[in-house]
């Protein structure tokens, strides 16, 4: 099967211009293929630069980053289009959700209209006919009376709601790629998994491609078929889900899934990673986690390990995995 | 393979010139400083006595007779600018100062206060924001007799609530803050507190919107002798000598537009020191101008 | 929704009532005798007592307060006391002057602020918005009176293309009354333009920063259309409350300029009335602008409820 995958992210590398002059490297190796219909997760902490890479395939990176490398979608490099093209491109066939419902719809436009303004920009609706499908988008994210909803203001409607909405005006025209930023985050435990099952019904139908970024490792695990682990801005590894979560290789997905808090009898402490998420500017040598890594050598600080593949479908950049898979 | 990490450049070490940083600041400042510094000299001297008419002269353009130029009596125009910046800013300065201190002291009162205090205070505020500056600088006039001291009133009244307003709101701000219900908590008295935690928080506040008023000022004194509500003749206003300028717009057009230039050259000297404040001071504020 | 308009509207009147009493007190301790202005000083003090008593002015302060009140909401303002016309009458002329002035440099301001107040936030710290914000301090820092000054220089004194001054009268036409009014209303438009410039971009430079106008882009609308169809609507609070707030400061502007022009306007009704210690007629058109504020802000208010729908009834 050499049919070209629907994304494909290679060499990305970020960096943001300081207020002060010069640049900092916040992304750096970053890459990854996609399928069409297939799932990715992208797990990292806060300030591991996931959002930033769902931000840089839409081309919505803020003016102070630059970003290298190439980003290939449907045969084309996102990187190297400007805004006139990426506007065909955003919306159409890429659609993002973000992870703040509470501001992320404008307070001064209905819900309905916020949903129909894409089809009427892309398709050519006309207003009337844009804000009936508006409707029936409403209907199949699960919101009660959708007819009477679409009129109503954003501030009318609860968090959940929002974020239903929001998916509603992200899957509008049916795009071949969805990228959800920490769709859940904000919400509540509750209504987490409401919006998760309404997020996976319709990638189901309509055959989407999925990325979705999340700290929480159970949301990623709940809806997605490969998994990569992001940290400092590197990609640390990658792999099948559940492969990386019952076996992960890298000792940084390691310790993430040893930090998850579980049911304990002994009434010990929970498991933390010591340190603290180091800021771009004082990354350790070597390897960006050799600080932290319970596992480190002295040659974890000699060079930044490459990523390697160990076997077909997995990669990992650590050295004393790949001595362990050499064994 | 060794991978090419890319340490962080170190932000050069510039030493940026301070006027490249702050515009605003510099070149306000420096306008306001010279027409302070001309404002006083005026005091003292000036080319010409500002209200000696030489009628033998009158009507001079600039550098004819004079370096600015004689008006309709042959009083020397730059003579009369420099007296009339003393009169502007003294009377400006002064009717702020008063509004300030009156407008701030209702509005820490207010804040501290709160309750009916409050709600007849922004009752009062929005009563005297209803007359345009010049109607109740008429009606005073009309009472008091034209003069500096007419005038004076006049601009302060109006002043009280600018600063009555923005104190409130920005006092309220700081009751509402931690620390500040901390000490409440712990038995503060509300003057002990409004002078030891509200005042010190909103002063840099206050600094910038006394500069933005200055600046009002000197615009409401011109329009007040403008119609000749202002000091009266024969002493020098801005005001008074575009008044008088425009009988002989056709034939003396300098007379129209130098005392104009003036009071614009001196309120845009205000405004840019008091966005160059609120810059330096407020940095909440900064990347807006 | 109700409930909150009529809150504010009650406000409103507590506010003019107050202002009533407060200018009728000043009015009151005004020097000058009505009557003697009326009659001359020549006159007899009998004659003078016996109009007084005419006028009601020897009534008590509250006793003419109430009745002047109570003429105010019948529509009987009073006689002139210069020129012996019902007040009504003349405050209604010069409103047909003094109104469209108004109207028609906030018009002017507002569309040369709104464009390059956006465009100065659309192009932040580019040359745009630099030339922009020095030209908007610029027209913040100039009198309005000497604007037209200047105007009249260049296009009535120098170039004879405008007149000078006066006003024809709406019964001469649309187009000369209007020319008449386009030089005062532009002396009078460039402060408002100025602050409302700096306020539309500081607004809109908030709002961009704002979630939802990336989701607008997210969507695949280019910038100019998440900027004016997204982040202008909802940057438009700040600025119509400014536009508020400035309209005290048009109305002094409207006095002078209508000095400068000669229009017979409201603005140059009062200060004749002042001049001519005219009590009457000054008492009712101070009044008369005070309420035109008030009325203004009230405007501004009931606009938020558009503007903002969040702003809409409590009731969720």
């Amino acid at each position: 099967m050499t049919e070209a995958p629907l994304l494909s992210v290679e060499n990305l590398a970020i960096s943001m211009r300081l207020p002060a002059g010069g640049h900092m490297q916040i992304l750096t190796d970053v890459g990854f293929a996609l399928n069409a219909g297939e799932t990715l997760g992208v797990v990292g902490e806060s300030g591991s630069g996931k959002s930033l890479l769902s931000l840089a395939i839409m081309g919505l990176l803020p003016g102070a980053a630059t970003a290298t490398g190439r980003i290939m979608f449907e045969g084309r490099n996102l990187l190297g289009l400007d805004d006139e093209a990426l506007c065909t491109v955003r919306g159409k066939r890429v659609g993002m959700i973000f992870q703040e419902p509470m501001t992320a719809l404008n307070p001064a436009m209905t819900v309905g209209d916020q949903i129909a303004e894409g089809l009427v920009w892309h398709e050519g609706l006309s207003w009337k006919v844009a804000r009936a499908q508006a409707v029936e988008l409403l209907d199949r994210v699960r919101i009660a009376d959708a007819k009477r909803r679409a009129q109503t203001y954003p501030h009318e409607m609860s968090g959940g709601q929002r974020q239903r909405v929001g998916i509603a005006m992200a899957l509008a025209l049916k795009p071949a790629l969805m990228i959800a930023d920490e769709p859940t985050t904000a919400l509540d435990v509750t209504v987490q998994a409401e919006v998760l099952d309404i997020l996976d019904d319709l990638r189901r139908e309509y055959g989407m491609a999925l990325i979705l970024v999340s700290h929480d490792l159970g949301v990623i695990a709940r809806m997605c078929a490969r998994t990569v682990v992001m940290y400092a801005g590197r990609r640390m590894e990658e792999g099948p889900t559940r492969d990386v979560l019952t076996r992960p290789l890298n000792p940084y997905s390691r310790g993430l899934l040893r930090a998850v808090p579980k049911r304990r009898t002994d009434g010990g402490r929970l498991d933390t990673i010591p340190g603290s998420v180091p800021g771009f500017a004082k990354l350790p040598p070597g390897c960006c986690f050799s600080d932290r890594c319970p596992e480190r050598i002295a040659d974890c600080q000699e060079a930044e390990p490459a990523w390697a593949i160990p076997t077909v479908g997995r990669g990992v950049r650590c050295i004393r995995a790949m001595q362990e898979f050499a064994r | 393979m060794s991978s090419a990490i890319k340490t962080v450049e170190q932000p050069a070490m510039r030493r940026t010139s301070l006027f490249l940083r702050r515009p605003n600041l510099i070149i306000g400042g420096a306008i306001i400083a010279i027409l302070v510094i001309i404002a006083f000299v005026s005091l003292f001297w000036t080319p010409m006595p500002p209200g000696k008419m030489q009628i033998i002269h009158k009507l001079k353009p600039p550098l004819a007779q004079g370096l600015l130029g004689t008006d309709h009596f042959g009083r020397d125009v730059l003579s009369m600018l420099m007296a009339g910046a003393w009169n502007s800013l003294s009377i400006a300065t002064v009717a702020v100062a008063f509004g300030a201190s009156l407008g701030t002291l209702l509005g820490v009162t207010a804040a501290a206060l709160r309750g009916v205090f409050e709600a007849v205070a922004m009752r009062a505020n929005d009563v005297i924001f209803a007359f345009p500056p010049i109607l109740s600088a008429m009606m005073l006039g009309a009472l008091l007799g034209t003069g500096r001291f007419t005038a004076i009133i006049a601009i302060a009244v109006f002043m009280v609530p600018v600063f009555s307003r923005v104190t409130v709101s920005a006092a309220s701000q700081v009751w509402a803050r931690d620390y500040v219900l901390a000490a409440r908590g712990a038995g503060k008295g509300g003057v002990l507190i409004t002078v030891e935690h509200i005042l010190p928080n909103i002063a840099n506040q206050i600094i910038v919107q006394v500069t933005i008023q200055l600046g009002l000022a000197i615009l409401t004194e011109a329009g007040l002798s403008f119609l000749g509500l202002g000091m009266a003749p024969p002493a020098p206003t801005w005001g008074r000598m575009l008044a008088d300028a425009q009988t002989y717009l056709a034939t003396a057009p300098w007379l129209a537009i130098l005392p104009g230039l003036a009071i614009a050259l001196t309120v845009f000297g205000f405004n840019m020191l008091g966005d160059g404040l609120r810059d330096l001071l407020d940095p909440r504020e900064k990347g807006r101008t | 929704m109700i409930v909150l308009l009529l809150r504010r509207l009650s406000s409103l009147l507590l506010t003019l009532l107050a202002v009533s009493a407060l200018i009728f007190i000043v009015m009151d301790v005004l020097p000058g005798d009505p009557a003697a202005i009326m009659l001359g000083t020549s006159a007899s003090p009998d004659t003078l007592a016996a109009l007084r008593h005419e006028l009601g002015l020897d009534q008590p302060l509250i006793i003419r307060y109430a009745l002047w009140l109570g003429g105010v909401v019948k529509g009987d303002l009073g006689n002139s006391y210069t020129y012996g016309v019902p007040v009504a009458g003349l405050i209604a002329e010069r409103l047909a002057v003094t109104l469209p002035l108004a109207l028609f440099a906030i018009v002017l301001s507002v569309a040369i602020a709104i464009p390059l107040g956006v465009a100065s936030a659309a192009r932040r710290n580019s040359a745009v918005d630099y030339a922009a914000a020095f030209v908007s301090q610029l027209f913040i820092a100039v009198p309005g009176f000497w604007v037209g000054l200047l105007l009249v220089l260049v296009f009535s004194v120098s170039l004879g293309w405008m007149p000078s001054g006066g006003f024809p009268g709406w019964h001469s036409g649309f187009g000369p009354s209007l020319g008449a009014l386009l030089l005062p209303a532009i002396a009078l438009a460039l402060p408002q333009a100025g602050v409302l410039t700096r306020v539309t971009r500081s607004a809109v430079l908030e709002v961009l920063n704002d979630d939802f106008v990336r989701t607008a882009r997210a969507k695949g609308l280019p910038r100019r259309a998440a900027l004016w169809c997204h982040a202008v609507p909802n940057a438009l609070v700040p600025v119509v409350t400014i536009l508020g707030l400035q309209f005290t400061f048009l109305i002094a502007g409207a006095v002078l300029v209508e000095n400068v022009f000669n229009l017979p306007g409201l603005g140059r009704l009062a200060f004749q009335a002042l001049t001519q210690r005219d009590i009457i007629v000054m008492q009712d058109v101070v009044l008369f602008f005070a309420a035109l504020v008030i009325i203004m802000n009230f405007i501004v208010d009931l606009s938020y409820l558009y503007l903002d729908p969040r702003l809409r009834g409590r009731s969720r």
